[in-house]
């Protein structure tokens, strides 16, 4: 290592306060204009800055950060509750999306609201389902499992006791 | 005889106490850094009158990112880091305009005012040319020349090696040299 490297190492440690100047090092400074710029560049950035910025307010600046990382935490925590909600609702259309083709009556006369599902067995779009709670969800999943229970009509004991041309008579009532 | 002096706690121990809950253990680290970070930015080039906003923000990302701190580099270096990403942000925010001014604020209260104005502007040049630099170049020369930081820690904190840290010092010397004088 030459003596312009070990000065140019220790320079920091010099321009810091840390450490002082030896008789050689100076000299060698003294006769070396190429450590001298910069030992004046490294003395110069050591300073840069000082009379800028005293010291902060630890205690306001640590305050301001809390209430902000709180607030965040808070944002973060609706968010989360967000997507938890919309992730619940594409599943519960998902599910209703699977279930209707099933439970839907061979005949176009069943009840089943036409916003719910279509009779070929398509999901329709549902975005007033994505803000509602899990309880309301597993509401409506309810009442169609229930509005299912018209198909049930179909199996009526009462119905054998009909004829052919009865059962058509009734099948164009409900045809209208 | 007196009473042995007691060892400042680590910040890796005030780091792990704030997230336990402590509060006065995240005022003891924004205590013992922030002004640090102030000085690193205004002298990468942040405009003085933004320098205390940039320091809220640089500390704010860095409590919300605690958990990715790796502690085997210094948590000034860390916050320099922080500090660095923020400004790049910043003069993107701008479109490449430098944020280097001079105000009021910069100049230091001297009774030589020729001494003064050069003592200005030579700072000017510096901050210009470190905003200039390379980013791995301006933060080894900040942690060298600001904190005195050895070159086996800038290399843990900035994810490089010593050896390359050495060489991104050098060129920045010599960049700045040429620029300075």
């Amino acid at each position: 290592m030459t003596q312009c490297e070990r000065l140019s190492d220790r320079m920091p440690d010099v321009a810091l306060g840390r450490s002082v100047w030896g008789p050689d090092e100076r000299q060698h400074l003294d006769a070396c204009p190429d450590c001298l710029a910069e030992w004046k560049l490294i003395e110069m950035a050591s300073r840069l800055g000082t009379s800028l910025t005293g010291s902060p307010d630890a205690e306001a600046v640590t305050a301001s950060l809390l209430t902000r990382l709180a607030a965040e935490r808070r944002n973060v925590s609706v968010v989360h509750r967000r997507w938890l909600a919309a992730g619940l609702a594409a599943a519960a259309v998902a599910i209703i999306a699977v279930r209707v083709p099933h439970s839907a009556p061979p005949g176009p006369a069943a009840p089943v609201p036409s916003s719910v599902a279509t009779t070929s067995g398509q999901a329709l779009p549902l975005p007033e389902l994505e803000d509602l709670p899990v309880s309301e969800l597993q509401s409506i999943l309810g009442a169609l499992d229930d509005s299912s229970g018209v198909s049930r009509a179909f199996d009526d004991p009462a119905l054998d006791d009909f004829d052919n041309h009865d059962l058509e008579r009734a099948l164009g009532a409900w045809e209208g | 005889m007196s009473a042995p002096t007691p060892q400042p706690i680590a910040d890796h121990d005030l780091v792990r106490a704030y997230r336990e809950g402590d509060e006065q253990a995240a005022t003891e680290l924004v205590r013992r850094h922030a002004a640090a970070v102030g000085r690193f930015l205004y002298s990468a080039g942040a405009a003085p009158g933004e320098v205390d906003d940039l320091v809220q923000e640089t500390l704010f990302r860095a409590f919300r990112a605690l958990d990715r701190w790796r502690r085997q580099g210094a948590f000034r270096s860390w916050l320099f880091s922080i500090s660095s990403n923020l400004l790049k942000d910043e003069f993107r925010k701008r479109k490449g305009r430098q944020m280097v001014s001079i105000e009021d604020r910069d100049i230091p209260d001297r009774s030589d005012p020729a001494g003064e104005l050069a003592a200005t502007e030579a700072e000017t040049r510096l901050r210009e040319g470190l905003s200039r630099l390379p980013r791995l170049q301006r933060e080894v020369f900040l942690l060298r020349a600001q904190e005195g930081t050895e070159y086996q820690q800038i290399a843990l904190a900035l994810g490089t090696t010593p050896g390359a840290a050495r060489v991104h010092y050098h060129h920045a010397v010599r960049r700045l040299k040429e620029l300075v004088s």
